[in-house]
């Protein structure tokens, strides 16, 4: 029996193995890793009247309960995340991913967290938006020791609240969280007030990656090239996938460099939801495009009553491409034509051709055409839809709502078949 | 003043018309030219001038035109005529050694000649009774030989170089276009179209200093080999000889160089005044380190230096793919590429210097 079936049956079900532990707290359980970037099935609830998040491209990290307390066990170590299909980063993160596993829990709970340090220096873990101990805070050097490498940490405290929160290393900050490190953590309403059919929660992130390289460039301030949700790029994040009529939330947290508006086509929404809690009904507003700024949390929340194949992206243009050159020749209108001949006469071996004089938009049919592009790298705009090329990078994915998805069922529906006479057509001269 | 005035009168009356020769003096005179029998050739001149016209029919070895050296270069031709060896019979001998010297990169012409108008001065002549004249003789010929090789490999390195830098005017011609192009669509600024002019302008004066430079060692050449006329149009290779495989490598080359250089050509062993020994050991030594030190820098341009400069091309290719980076990137790294290969040439040009050097030094041919 693997250790992930054992403990994700249920916390009731696990209940009855807490006779095993002898003190209160022994040694952690053993963890459960992430390696691969496929969304997982949502956890079952701890019996409580809660839906449990959807983590994309992730999943939620299986607890075992203790004399009455939840724990948790987080690895910080090197990890390698894919990117998209493509391209692999060596990261760094928890239990085999970056981002981590989503904690995820119910207000009230008693929750102790086992942080083991696996990474070759030290670190620590910041409870992004919890209210908790200040001792239980996770700032080195000011709220407790760094966590050595190899050693394993305690944070243990009751929460106290409800709604979106992080967790994240406040220890050498800037690199390690440039290199991936960290994770969603979700805490229930105890009363099971806030209840949705379908929550779906991701982290967005920034990185410098150059091409042809596959390490993040921590020292980078400003010029990123990467822009993901859950340290995925388009067409590498998983679509959302939801039953039509459906209460949906999508809770979104900002650990990059910059703000992010996040925008949703079909549908208007509500934040419903902040880095400090649940936003009261009265002081909602509608609204297609949220601005995430750096360090906060967004939920936001809407009833999916219109099928259809509806984009869902920050609205920065650029933040929805793969990478791409800033420095290259503005070439728009560049008459080529005298130049080429010659340009390709020093390249005999290379098949040459001018770019950017019409846009760039023809930079997807060379990619088509196996124009290679340097290795590990992914090119500035992908992803074929029913339609023809997408032409989009980063962070870009689809929500998908259909009729006739069972309950439960978050599994890539394809893509959507448009009644007759719903879709854009050519004028016919 | 009195004396300057006097100066320019005494001038004037200098170039006074009336001192000029009159229309029947001029034609007094070039009667006499005219009847003055212009000398005809000799055979050897004949045999010559035939030998090297069919030497000339082919692009130019530089065993071709060491061969013509031999035939042409007025200082030999005196020892030839002094050994009374100046005839059809040598311009034929040294044919029948030039047509053996099939490897297209090396030639012992010059030794070859040497040895032939010495042997044959032993056997007619017995003038130079003293061995230090014979070595004076001996070392004219390797002397001229050492010349001609070492400005055959600069004319034909000169003549690539050249060509190669064409193609990098090539390079930064489209860049220049390319910054017109842009500047018309507004997409650069006069500054910047102006600046990838200029860039072309650097490199178009780098071509006529090349070009200058092709010619100028193809003049010097064609001093050595004394052509003229139609003679001077030959072609050329349009390459260097490639680097050999393997590495060269000669054993005991200072007693090969002393054994040439005092025996060889002389029963007179006990003779020393020539050169010292000591002077000769030295001399060769250098002159081998400097050929394998030359032979590995060519090599190492060649296996490891141009192979990386593909590469990095290679890669601009793709970032070019990816609009990573921009046309001007890839055409600069075109430029690079011309580049290493124009240093490959350089160190080729210099390797085969210094084999020309050392076989001068061991006496004007290198053992097999
Ligand atoms: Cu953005």
């Amino acid at each position: 029996m693997n250790r992930r079936e054992f403990f994700t049956a249920s916390g009731i079900g696990l209940a009855a193995t807490a006779g095993l532990i002898s003190k209160a707290v022994a040694q952690p359980a053993e963890p459960e890793f992430f390696n691969d970037p496929n969304t997982r099935q949502p956890l079952a609830s701890d019996g409580r009247s809660y839906t449990p998040v959807v983590t994309l491209n992730g999943g939620s990290l299986p607890w075992r309960m203790n004399d009455g307390v939840k724990e948790f066990h987080l690895v910080a170590e090197p990890v390698q995340r894919e990117f998209a299909p493509g391209m692999l980063v060596n990261c760094w993160g928890y239990n085999g991913s970056s981002p981590g596993p989503t904690i995820e829990a119910v207000e009230g709970d008693r929750i102790r967290i086992f942080v083991t340090n696996k990474l070759p220096e030290h670190t620590t873990v910041h409870w992004h938006g919890l209210f908790l101990p200040s001792g239980m805070d996770g700032v080195g050097g000011l709220s407790q020791p760094h966590i050595p490498k190899g050693k394993t940490f305690v944070y243990e405290y009751t929460l106290r609240q409800s709604g979106t929160f992080m967790y994240h290393p406040h220890s050498d900050e800037m690199v390690q969280m440039a290199m991936g490190m960290m994770g969603m953590f979700i805490v229930h309403p105890r009363d099971g007030s806030h209840r949705v059919d379908r929550d779906f929660c991701f982290l967005l992130s920034s990185w410098d990656i150059d091409p042809g390289t596959f390490t993040p460039n921590t020292a980078e301030m400003t010029d990123f090239n990467m822009w993901t949700f859950n340290s995925r790029v388009f067409p590498g994040i998983d679509p959302l996938v939801v039953r039509k009529g459906d209460r949906v939330r999508i809770r979104i947290g900002n650990l990059s460099m910059t703000n992010h508006p996040i925008h949703l086509h079909g549908y208007s929404f509500k934040v419903a939801g902040t880095d400090g809690g649940w936003v009261p009904a009265s002081a909602q507003w509608p609204e297609v495009t949220t601005d995430v700024p750096v360090g906060a949390m967004r939920a936001i929340e809407f009833v999916a009553d219109v099928e259809g194949d509806w984009a869902f992206h920050c609205h920065k243009s650029h933040h929805t491409m793969g990478p791409m050159g800033h420095e290259v020749p503005n070439m728009i209108g560049v008459d080529q034509k005298k130049a080429t001949p010659k340009v390709a006469k020093l390249l005999p071996d290379y098949m040459y051709m001018p770019m950017g004089e019409n846009g760039m938009a023809e930079m997807q049919d060379m990619a088509a055409m196996g124009m290679t592009l340097p290795e590990n790298t992914l090119p500035m705009m992908t992803g074929e839809g029913p339609f023809g090329p997408i032409e989009m990078g980063g962070m870009f994915t689809v929500l998908k709502v259909r009729k006739d998805i069972a309950p439960g069922d978050y599994a890539d529906p394809g893509w959507y078949e448009h009644p007759e006479g719903t879709v854009a057509y050519e004028l016919k001269s | 003043m009195l004396a300057s005035v006097a100066i320019i009168a005494a001038g004037c009356s200098a170039t006074n018309l009336e001192n000029f020769p009159n229309t029947e003096r001029v034609i007094e005179r070039a009667d006499y030219l005219d009847r003055k029998p212009i000398p005809s050739l000799t055979d050897y001149q004949e045999a010559a001038q035939v030998r090297v016209k069919e030497l000339l029919s082919q692009p130019l070895t530089v065993s071709a035109a060491m061969e013509i050296a031999m035939l042409n270069t007025p200082k030999l031709q005196q020892h030839y005529q002094a050994y009374q060896i100046w005839d059809e019979d040598l311009v034929e001998e040294l044919s029948v050694a030039g047509r053996k010297e099939t490897d297209p990169t090396t030639t012992s012409m010059d030794w070859t000649a040497a040895k032939i108008a010495l042997m044959k001065s032993v056997n007619t002549v017995y003038r130079y009774n003293f061995p230090r004249e014979y070595f004076e003789v001996a070392e004219e010929f390797i002397d001229v030989g050492e010349e001609v090789r070492k400005t055959y490999f600069e004319a034909i390195a000169a003549h690539q170089l050249q060509a190669m830098l064409e193609t990098t005017v090539t390079a930064t011609q489209a860049a220049a276009e390319l910054a017109n192009a842009q500047y018309q669509a507004g997409t650069a600024s006069l500054r910047s179209q102006a600046m990838q002019q200029m860039t072309h302008a650097e490199t178009v004066k780098a071509l006529a200093e090349a070009k200058l430079e092709a010619i100028s060692t193809r003049e010097a050449l064609n001093r050595l080999l004394v052509l003229w006329g139609d003679d001077a149009n030959w072609t050329a290779p349009e390459r260097l000889p490639d680097l050999p495989a393997a590495r060269p490598s000669y054993a005991n080359l200072e007693e090969y160089a002393l054994e040439r250089r005092f025996d060889a050509l002389s029963e007179r062993k006990s003779w020393a005044l020539w050169h010292t020994s000591v002077d000769v050991r030295s001399e060769v030594r250098e002159n081998y380190a400097t050929l394998l030190t030359r032979y590995d820098l060519a090599k190492y341009q060649q296996e490891t230096v141009l192979p990386l400069s593909e590469a990095v091309l290679g890669e601009t290719q793709k970032e070019y793919n990816g609009m990573l980076m921009g046309i001007y990137d890839l055409i600069d790294d075109t430029q690079g590429q011309i580049e290493a290969g124009r240093e490959y040439v350089e160190a080729l040009r210099d390797f085969w210097i210094a084999q020309a050097e050392l076989s001068q030094a061991v006496g004007g041919k290198l053992p097999e």
